[in-house]
């Protein structure tokens, strides 16, 4: 028995740091990612695809986003798509689950499991799944519990699948919400357990694994770092699965923190480690980039040239926090001129900047812009 | 630049072809009377050199000529030593000429190389803006300081900074503000509201913001919406549980059937016991009428026991009425006897009172009668000596005190005559003092004074006269006359012949009044007290005579009441009053005892009065109340008998214990059953669940209807997606905002600091144009300083105070003006050695002393670049000297082919 285990889909996240249109291929990334998890599935020889909750993002949302990967799971017949309910998909009264089925959205090849209880979906190999249902956001007790008696026939696999937190795995507070035992696949004599919630890949044993988010979606993902899915085969009822992690996501995401400019080679070092993340696709990259430093006039030139306005147009996003501060002494008013209104106004500008505190800050603003406009005016009147 | 030739042709009042020919460098002057065209000149001089040929502007259409032919110009003149030529035609067939030496430029290049030579840049409508134009004065424009545009600025800017070693950069300033400015336009507009796209990207913040809330609310709605829904479809599917409407139905039959049961007995048991009621009463009735029969019996019998007893009580009563009457008799007689008693008893004490009252007043009358007679005495020996008074001469205190002093007068004028007068004194024999005779009469004396003429004589002898040595010198003799006249005439009036006839007479009045005085003193002491008078004396005596008539007749009439009381047969004895009272005293109480006593015997018989009329109504009540018992008994008997009564109250006790028994029957039953209250209010109950179950669950259909389709309308929205949208957008806006509120901010100061720099660094930079100027302003105003602001234009003058310029008279003001526009000029020309001033109509407010120091000023200039004047007033110029033109027709205009 061979299965393709993913989660945290999220059709229909917003992302606010990036612009409309960057905006726009995300989100087109995160339902195009399941038909690169179909491909990967038959690619693999595997006839179900199993979903570990948290399809969508929000609880009402709009008619494309919902039909949008019902559609996409439509275009493969050959595949079994199991669904469970997540926290942000939760199969409340009037909810997501409830207005597909109530409006026959649902394609005869998905499934979506919102009961309890062992569900056979081989007969051949015996596979009985056994879904964990989600009916609130979030509940305190643990869904899976049931799973340690649920019946199902002698010698069947039994594969779980779930969505919550793992308790006693160093995330104490997260687990509150949706907990769930971190030897659950060994009380209740699962194959595999199969879950989601966290967007990176993680395992926690040999039968219990977070598959991630398919298509990336944050900076800070942990784990695997998502963009992943896993096909996993089980061999028996009690043999240890064999679980590959593949490759789905489009974009990449990646923070570099504390990132101090102070020359022109820091600028290009830069330049080049953001361009190195994918050399061949530097549009799929996300990049935020923490940045300090102090930079001469010049370097603050090249700062913007390079940085601010090519490597952003460079790759998908570039979202920078923090800024280079301008570093100018008394040469560099020279370029005004020893003497004359401009140098004396850069003069006062700079000694302002120098004060620092926020009326520094704008007195450094201003006197950055004093420089382009004279540069500026320069290259005009060459 | 010098202006050698001005053709003009086509523009306003030149139609045909002029020219202003003879212009020479240094001064020239063209004085003209009004409407011989000089305005038009400078129009066409003006339009040469800064309006573009191509231009169909309206201020070009207003240079077309009256007769409609197109503005046509030629000048011509030397730049930097080159002769040079220009021309240009408006409107139809424009066209644009220039040679400069032998370089020639046509269209569009020809203006750009003008523009060039002149320093002129594209100021809009076809019109270039420098310097120039500030020194093509127009007429009434020499009034106002020159508005310079940014090219004029840039000029004087540009002449100023070749000047001046340390200024650089003026022009880069003004750029790079010009482009914060422009870039600082974007985001605010001039009063520092937001504009452009930092104002639209509040607007949308807020918009957005406001979309926010809008889907919140509505994702708030929603949630209630599916809250109430589930609510709402656990209720219905409560309400609608065909089980529990099965059970409630019935037991609501059920309810209903022992309600029935209910009812049906109780009408049992109400039928119950009415008949119980009436067999009691029946029974009650029989039992009272029997014993009411032997009541009446056991009454009859003690009635007829009583009327014996009341008829035996009457008559012992009798006797005693008759004895009570004969009593009550016998003390009225014995009561009017003592009263009879009483009142002679009252007489004789009123008949002894009255006789001692009479005695009294007769005693009192002799008393008043004796002192009567005592008073009329004492009154007659007043009237008599009174009477001794009157017929005695009034000589009283008063006259004797007058006659003695008029006798002491005489007596001292006599003594002083006897004083003077000599003394005679003789001394005789005794016998002869009868012949010795003195003024006839005997001499007794031995010695006297010789008072008069004496004579004396002797007998035998002769007379002897004597008289007194001096004849009164002194008047005595009269004075003494004169006072013994006077006591004469007081003697005669008392009637007496000498002082001692009138002391004698004086003695007998003192007598007399002294007895008037005693008898008046004895008549007052006789009338009774309280009566004494002075003046009344007759007065008390009639009264007192009145009085004692007064009592005279009381006593009288006292003795007649004595008598008519003695005439009603009192005894005649003289009895005391005290007698006589003790006499009434005894016979009142008397008579009180025997009023008691009628009194007591009166009470004695009404007593027995009033038993008696007792007696009789009680023998008379007895015996009626027996008539009625008898009649009473009669009557039972005739209705029924004692047996048949009997009978009947047996029967009736038998019918009462069956329905009595009935009754606790029927109510045992009750006792047992539901009561109907309880069973009619649980029917009620159910009736009312089950048709608030049909309700609710019609008002839940409909609610579940409602809400869902709340929930289908906004989860077709997706809400959730909207707001997450929405979030992003706001999230970004603001993001946009604060970085356009940081620009605004950076630009803002960046303009600020420039500006500020560059509006020092034209201070300093404008110490050359002022300097420039000085010398002309001087002359004008002799001591006098100026200030120019950033704008070149004159911000005040200083003469022995500062005043504004806007202050000033419209002759200085304008004479300013002027010599700025010289100074304007001779920067240009000393910075690029080309200039040229050009003043029409200019000042014709000038004193001929202010105007005499301008042409020394323009003279001066003009030594170092052309100066036009253009005037109508050929006197007031003539005194400028310079070269004179004049307007010359010409066949045909000159173009520059």
């Amino acid at each position: 028995m061979k299965f393709v285990h993913t989660s945290d889909w999220q059709i229909g996240r917003t992302f606010r740091f990036v612009d409309d249109e960057t905006q726009g291929a995300l989100q087109a990334q995160r339902v195009d990612v399941i038909r690169r998890l179909g491909l990967l599935a038959r690619a693999q020889g595997a006839a179900h695809v199993l979903v570990a909750g948290d399809i969508y993002e929000h609880e009402t949302p709009t008619e494309r986003t919902l039909y949008q990967p019902m559609e996409r799971m439509r275009d493969f017949g050959d595949l079994h798509w199991h669904l469970i309910p997540g926290n942000h998909d939760a199969h409340t009264p009037d909810g997501v689950w409830h207005r597909l089925m109530r409006d026959g959205g649902v394609p005869e090849n998905v499934t979506v499991h919102c009961q309890p209880g062992a569900v056979q979906i081989d007969s051949a190999e015996n596979v009985w799944l056994l879904p964990a249902v989600l009916e609130r956001r979030h509940v305190l007790t643990d869904l899976t519990a049931y799973m340690n008696d649920a019946p199902t026939p002698p010698g069947a696999v039994r594969i779980g699948l779930a969505h919550g937190s793992v308790t006693g795995f160093g995330n104490g507070e997260e687990a509150q919400h949706n907990p769930l035992a971190l030897d659950r696949a060994k009380q209740a004599g699962l194959a595999y357990l199969g879950l989601g919630d966290w967007h990176g890949f993680c395992q926690i044993d040999a039968r219990t694994c977070y598959a991630g988010t398919p298509e990336t979606d944050r900076f800070t993902t942990g784990g695997g770092g998502g963009g992943e899915a896993l096909v996993v085969t089980v061999q028996g009822a009690h043999a240890v699965p064999d679980i590959q992690r593949h490759r789905t996501g489009h974009y990449i995401w990646k923070k570099l923190d504390a990132v101090t400019l102070t020359t022109a080679e820091d600028i290009q070092a830069l330049e080049a480690r953001v361009r190195s993340i994918a050399p061949d696709n530097p549009g799929a990259v996300l990049a935020w980039l923490t940045v300090t430093g102090l930079l001469s006039v010049d370097d603050l030139a090249l700062y913007e040239s390079t940085i601010t306005r090519r490597l952003r147009a460079a790759v998908a996003c570039l979202r920078v926090a923090g800024s280079p501060q301008l570093s100018a002494g008394l040469d560099d008013l020279d370029r005004f001129g020893s003497s004359g209104a401009i140098r004396s106004a850069a003069q006062t500008l700079l000694k302002q900047a120098e004060g620092g505190g926020e009326e520094g800050a704008i007195a450094a603003d201003a006197l950055q812009r004093l420089f382009l406009l004279w540069n500026d005016g320069k290259g005009a009147a060459a | 630049m010098i202006l050698t030739e001005l053709q003009v042709e086509g523009f306003r009042r030149f139609t045909a072809p002029v020219t202003l020919g003879g212009l020479k460098p240094g001064l020239n002057v063209l004085a003209a009377p009004n409407e011989a065209g000089k305005s038009t000149l400078l129009m066409a001089l003006r339009a040469a050199l800064t309006l573009r040929h191509t231009s169909k502007s309206q201020p070009i259409k207003d240079l077309a000529s009256y007769g409609g032919s197109a503005p046509h110009v030629l000048l011509r003149f030397t730049w930097n030593g080159v002769p040079c030529a220009l021309e240009k035609r408006f409107l139809a067939r424009s066209c644009m000429r220039l040679t400069r030496g032998p370089d020639r430029y046509e269209g569009d290049e020809a203006e750009e190389q003008l523009r060039l030579m002149l320093g002129l840049t594209e100021a809009g409508r076809g019109e270039a803006a420098g310097l120039w134009n500030a020194l093509l004065v127009g007429q009434g424009e020499s009034f106002a300081l020159p508005a310079l545009s940014e090219a004029g600025h840039a000029s004087i800017r540009s002449c100023l900074s070749q000047g001046v070693e340390v200024v650089t950069g003026g022009a880069a300033a003004s750029a790079v503000l010009g482009r914060v400015k422009e870039q600082l336009g974007l985001l605010q507009t001039a009063t520092g509201r937001p504009t452009g796209l930092y104002k639209k990207a509040m607007e949308q913040e807020a918009e957005a913001e406001n979309l926010l809330a809008q889907l919140e609310a509505r994702k708030n709605r929603l949630e209630e919406d599916l809250v109430a829904l589930a609510q709402a479809r656990r209720l219905l599917q409560e309400q609608a549980n065909p089980d529990r409407k099965m059970q409630d139905e019935a037991a609501l039959a059920a309810l209903r059937v022992e309600r029935d049961k209910a009812t049906k007995l109780e009408a049992e048991e109400q039928a119950a016991r009415a008949t119980v009621n009436v067999a009691q009463v029946h029974s009650t009735n029989l039992k009272q009428e029997q014993q009411s029969r032997q009541e009446n019996r056991e009454r009859i019998q003690q009635l007829t026991k009583s009327q014996t007893a009341a008829q035996q009580a009457l008559d012992a009563l009798e006797p005693r009425m008759q004895q009570a009457q004969q009593r009550v008799e016998q003390a009225r007689q014995a009561r009017e006897a003592a009263e009879a008693a009483q009142e002679l008893a009252r007489r004789q004490r009123a008949l002894s009172a009255q006789q001692a009252g009479l005695a009294h007043q007769q005693q009192r009358l002799g008393q008043e009668q004796a002192s009567l007679r005592r008073v009329e005495a004492a009154y007659t020996q007043l009237e008599q000596a009174e009477a001794v008074l009157a017929a005695l001469r009034c000589v009283d205190d008063a006259c004797m005190d007058r006659l003695h002093k008029a006798d002491r007068l005489c007596a001292q004028l006599q003594a002083q005559r006897e004083a003077q007068a000599p003394t005679l004194t003789l001394t005789l024999l005794p016998e002869a003092a009868e012949q010795v005779k003195i003024n006839g009469a005997a001499c007794k004396e031995t010695s006297q004074q010789v008072l008069q003429e004496t004579v004396l004589e002797i007998a035998g002898v002769g007379t002897v006269t004597i008289s007194p040595a001096q004849q009164d010198q002194t008047g005595l003799a009269g004075k003494w006359e004169q006072a013994a006249a006077q006591r004469a005439l007081l003697l005669q009036q008392m009637g007496c012949q000498t002082m001692a006839d009138a002391a004698t007479h004086y003695a007998r009045y003192r007598q007399a009044q002294t007895r008037v005085t005693e008898a008046r003193a004895t008549y007052h002491a006789s009338l009774p007290h309280g009566q004494a008078g002075k003046e009344q004396g007759a007065a008390h005596l009639v009264a007192l005579r009145k009085a004692v008539a007064e009592q005279e007749a009381q006593c009288a009439l006292s003795e007649q009441a004595v008598a008519a009381l003695q005439v009603s047969g009192v005894a005649q004895d003289a009895v005391s009053p005290e007698a006589a009272a003790e006499a009434e005293d005894q016979a009142a109480r008397q008579a009180e005892a025997a009023r008691q006593a009628e009194r007591e015997a009166q009470t004695v018989f009404s007593t027995a009065h009033t038993q008696q009329q007792a007696a009789l109504v009680a023998v008379r009540e007895v015996g009626q109340a027996l008539q009625q018992a008898q009649r009473e008994e009669t009557v039972y008997l005739s209705h029924k008998t004692d047996d048949a009564l009997a009978a009947d109250l047996t029967q009736a006790r038998e019918d009462l214990a069956v329905a009595t028994a009935r009754l606790e029957q029927l109510e045992q039953h009750r006792a047992e059953a539901r009561p109907l209250a309880t069973l009619e209010s649980g029917i009620a109950r159910y009736e009312q669940k089950l048709e608030a179950s049909r309700t609710r669950i019609s008002q839940l259909q409909i609610e579940i209807r409602e809400r869902e389709a709340h929930v289908r309308f906004a989860e077709g929205d997706g809400l959730d997606e909207q707001i997450a949208a929405t979030e992003r957008t706001v999230e970004r806006l603001k993001q946009d905002r604060e970085g356009y509120e940081r620009s605004r901010a950076a630009l803002a100061l960046l303009q600020q600091t420039v500006s500020a720099a560059e509006q020092e660094q034209t201070e300093r930079y404008l110490a050359p144009l002022v300097k420039t100027m000085q010398p002309a302003f001087s002359s004008l105003f002799p001591g006098g300083a100026l200030t120019l602001n950033t704008q070149f234009g004159v911000e005040a003058i200083t003469r022995r105070q500062t005043e504004e310029f806007s202050k000033l008279s419209d002759g200085t003001r304008e004479q300013i003006a002027v010599l700025v526009r010289l100074g304007f000029a001779e920067l240009l020309q000393s910075q690029t050695g080309n200039s040229l001033l050009v003043l029409d109509d200019a000042l014709s407010f000038s004193d001929s002393q202010r105007l005499e120091r301008l042409f020394d000023v323009l003279t001066d200039a003009a030594s170092r670049f052309q100066i036009l004047v253009l005037t109508c007033h050929a006197e007031s110029f003539a005194a400028l000297g310079g070269n004179l033109l004049s307007l010359q027709s010409l066949e045909s205009f000159t173009e520059l082919r």
